[in-house]
């Protein structure tokens, strides 16, 4: 009896998984890279009918989806006389598409007032709201770059419009006023980074002083002829303790600039100069 | 018979609730209401005030109470000035509790906020939001089908967004950023004036690099790296800046119109 018992439990449990993955074939969790905006926003980018990436703030106080008037025109968009529009395709970064969703053709004031005072660092084009958002299962966590999406069998019901387009009683009227500050102090989004190649030198961190295990071909330090063996002492004047201090030393050498390295080689200490490459 | 049984009832949840904030790194399930506009809203003490309906708004950047739960639960005192909004400006509460989840030393903004004004006179009193300065110090997980909010802490310290604000409104924000590579990868890209496509056009591979090694060859065209678009120089820097030297990540190619994954652990070095 015992043994039948234990059988039938060890067929139930490993019949789970398998329920659980035909369950899942519907929704897979999709990991969807986020960031932090200057202003504390978490922005997601999303392709709207192919073309793109824009902008969106994930926004649970939001209860639809906004994309923002002036893109949308540019990606030839027309809306209802309510504003709403349908879009082919909304594919959201990491792979979430959604066919026929239907979104408010407008630029919320707190779009106006952000973009105009370019207080999240970069241009935000709308924003993703409980219509979208309540389909899922969300899992966030700050500290990381990837959000978790996963598919509930769930349809929200339709949000309510508190009071048409004047719920901001007021609020509308500052976007608008900090888009005017924002002209005339001349705000702009941040200029765009500048981007750091690496310089092709593979390097032995648990080594003291750091060792050079290989250098890749055509790469700024193969240039310059370091070899395997070298031994790395400076990086612009600044001694070299570990490889975690030397890739900070190099991620914020200043821009435009040679970089400087003390090398000891066959108790030959080198300097050599090296540019900064296109590739990683 | 009733009150007793109550009050019986009533001191076992108070014990479940000291139980629970004693586990503050356990995951605490936190039940919401959701509004006919789609908000949530979440019921809050505030200093062992309350509690309080406020808003769970992932698009606010800071927390943010009314200046009457403010002067109930001693936040700031009730002859503050109030300028903007009837706003006490910044203060500091000492506790937060959302549901069991117990939230020390929590910046927040004092403000009668006229859009929740407005939410009031529809769904009854709210008293201010939950921002970005608290939830960022959890990893959550929204679940509308369930209505509940799970929190974990993550250890995060969220900015000064006020002061990161007016730093920059003032014009005190830093230079340009530099987008670095984490590791060493072994390719080269371009994207030409002219090219509108997704992805960006493989145009060196050096040899016994990683990325040779993971199969990566001239011609092809990366998609994204670790889910992240690579449209653009610029996207392929940010992504390889979040990616960690040593540890797998994912890259997305096209290769003779077909799309493939492939895996590489890019190399210590610089």
């Amino acid at each position: 009896m015992l043994f039948i018992r234990n059988a039938w439990i060890a067929f139930f449990i490993a019949l789970l998984p398998i329920l659980s993955i035909d369950a899942a074939d519907k929704a897979l969790p999709i990991e969807i890279p986020f960031r932090v905006t200057k202003s504390s926003h978490l922005v997601v980018r999303a392709k709207i009918n192919n073309k793109g990436p824009f902008n969106f703030i994930l926004d649970t106080g939001a209860p639809v989806t906004f994309f923002a008037a002036e893109p949308g025109k540019s990606l030839g968009l027309v809306s209802d006389e309510n504003g709403w529009c349908i879009l082919d395709k909304f594919l959201l970064e990491g792979g979430l598409l959604s066919e026929k969703m239907r979104v408010k053709l407008e630029t919320p004031f707190q779009l106006v007032g952000m973009n105009g005072m370019a207080l999240g660092g970069l241009e935000m084009h709308g924003l993703i709201g409980y219509d979208l958002l309540a389909k899922h299962k969300i899992e966030i966590d700050v500290s990381k770059d990837l959000m978790i999406w996963t598919l509930l069998d769930f349809k929200p019901k339709a949000p309510l419009g508190v009071s048409g387009k004047n719920s901001g009683s007021g609020l509308d009227a500052l976007g608008s006023f900090m888009k005017t500050i924002g002209a005339f102090t001349g705000k702009k989004q941040d200029l765009n980074p500048a981007l750091r190649g690496s310089l092709g030198i593979i390097i032995n961190p648990d080594s003291k002083p750091l060792a050079v295990l290989d250098v890749l071909k055509d790469s700024p330090g193969y240039k310059v002829n370091i070899q395997k063996g070298d031994l790395i002492l400076k990086f612009n004047d600044s001694e070299v303790t570990s490889l975690d201090d030397l890739s900070k030393m190099y991620r914020s050498a200043p821009e435009g600039k040679k970089i400087q390295l003390e090398i000891l080689r066959k108790k030959q200490v080198l300097a050599l100069e090296l540019t900064p490459g296109k590739g990683l | 018979m009733p009150s007793i049984y109550l009050l019986g009832l009533q001191s076992g949840l108070l014990f479940l609730l000291l139980c629970s904030s004693i586990k503050a790194q356990e995951p605490v399930k936190v039940p919401f209401e959701i509004l006919k506009t789609g908000h949530i809203v979440v019921s809050v003490k505030v200093n062992d005030k309350g509690p309080y309906r406020l808003l769970f708004d992932t698009g606010a950047p800071v927390t943010l109470i009314s200046s009457k739960v403010a002067t109930e639960a001693k936040v700031i005192k009730p002859s503050l000035g109030f300028s903007l909004f009837g706003a006490g400006g910044q203060a500091n509460i000492q506790s937060l509790e959302v549901g069991s989840l117990k939230t020390q030393n929590n910046s927040v903004i004092v403000m009668d906020h006229p859009t929740i004004k407005v939410m009031s006179k529809f769904f009854g009193p709210i008293e201010g939001i939950i921002g970005f300065s608290t939830y960022s110090r959890y990893k959550f997980a929204i679940d509308y089908k369930e209505s509940s909010i799970v929190f974990a802490p993550n250890n995060y310290i969220p900015q000064d967004t006020i002061k990161a604000m007016m730093d920059r409104m003032m014009g005190n924000s830093k230079n340009r950023e530099t987008l670095c590579s984490k590791g060493v990868w072994g390719f080269e890209v371009q994207k030409l004036e002219t090219d509108i496509g997704d992805g960006l056009d493989i145009i060196s591979v050096a040899p016994g690099s990683v990325i040779a090694k993971a199969g990566l060859i001239k011609g092809d065209r990366i998609l994204s790296l670790n889910n992240i678009w690579t449209d653009s120089l610029e996207d392929l820097f940010y992504a390889s800046s979040k990616s960690i030297a040593n540890q797998q990540s994912k890259l997305q190619i096209l290769r003779n119109n077909e799309i493939k994954t492939l895996v590489v652990i890019p190399a210590n070095g610089i």
